[in-house]
């Protein structure tokens, strides 16, 4: 497979992670991501994390909430996410996405749709490609869909 | 003042003898020996003040915590909730932060504590009606 393929099948690997987390099923975000310092995520609600430490603990948040979500709203509709990867650059070691994850989900009875501007980083290690950085537009909106349960 | 931790994470807590109130700074992402010397400290602090309590908690570059972190907060929601706080309010305008200490407050019960975006809404969180009744026994 040639290395832009390889990382097109790493970043939808994380988009297929990040659903299994909505999920409540962390696992898998945890595999597609390096562990070391020198990584960094910026999502649609928060600042930025540095360091495998703060990006997990990003992610467990976002798990917690949606898990507590689903609870106070089994029956609820599912999130319906999807990503367009547009780019694959691929610079030795090194290559980065752009793309546009789109979702649609239901707040407080509202359908409310976001497409938002992303970019991921890998590196390649030990033969394969692992997220180094990933960044997504603000969208404030994400705040009140996480809240859902807290209000 | 009490002071732990470091620029990347740490916190600071002073009592404020006029406003009758703890005044606390929180910022960045603790280590977990961080997290547990914030809750003692937190702990032995509300210990010395008059009763009741009144915390004023400066949070805007706190950023989301692992488990330990969590837990420090826990501690401090439970026993504060149960040992003579009259009202909490924490400024956290980071919403993944706030959408955290919010879900804490909300697992411990800790209705006297409530996290708001500015400092305007700090100031009429603060005064808006009477403070929660503690048992002074």
């Amino acid at each position: 497979m040639a290395d832009a393929d390889e990382v097109k099948a790493a970043a939808l690997r994380f988009y297929e992670a990040l659903g299994l987390l909505m999920a409540g099923n962390l696992d898998p975000m945890r595999r597609v991501w390096d562990h070391g310092a020198e990584v960094s995520s910026g999502h649609p609600i928060g600042e930025w994390a540095h360091g495998w430490d703060e990006v997990l603990a990003t992610w467990e948040e976002l798990a917690a909430l949606s898990r507590q979500n689903t609870a106070a709203a089994p029956q609820g509709a599912p999130p319906v996410m999807g990503i367009r990867i547009e780019r694959v650059f691929v610079l030795g070691d090194v290559a980065y996405t752009t793309g546009v994850f789109e979702s649609e989900n239901n707040v407080n009875g509202k359908t409310v749709r976001m497409s938002l501007n992303c970019t991921n980083i890998f590196r390649r290690r030990d033969g394969g490609w692992k997220l180094i950085h990933h960044h997504a537009d603000k969208a404030p909106v994400v705040g009140d869909i996480l809240a859902g349960a807290l209000s | 003042m009490t002071r732990g931790g470091n620029d990347d994470g740490g916190y600071s807590i002073a009592y404020d003898h006029f406003a009758s109130a703890l005044r606390l700074q929180v910022w960045g992402f603790w280590p977990d020996d961080v997290a547990g010397q914030f809750a003692d400290a937190m702990m032995g602090a509300c210990q010395k003040v008059l009763r009741p309590v009144v915390v004023r908690a400066d949070a805007t570059h706190l950023k989301p915590q692992r488990l330990a972190g969590q837990e420090a907060w826990r501690r401090i929601f439970i026993a504060l909730q149960a040992g003579g706080l009259s009202r909490a309010i924490i400024l956290c305008p980071n919403a993944l932060t706030r959408l955290q200490l919010q879900r804490l407050i909300k697992e411990t019960d800790a209705s006297a504590w409530s996290c708001v975006t500015s400092d305007a809404e700090a100031a009429v969180a603060l005064h808006a009606g009477p403070p929660r009744e503690v048992n002074h026994g």
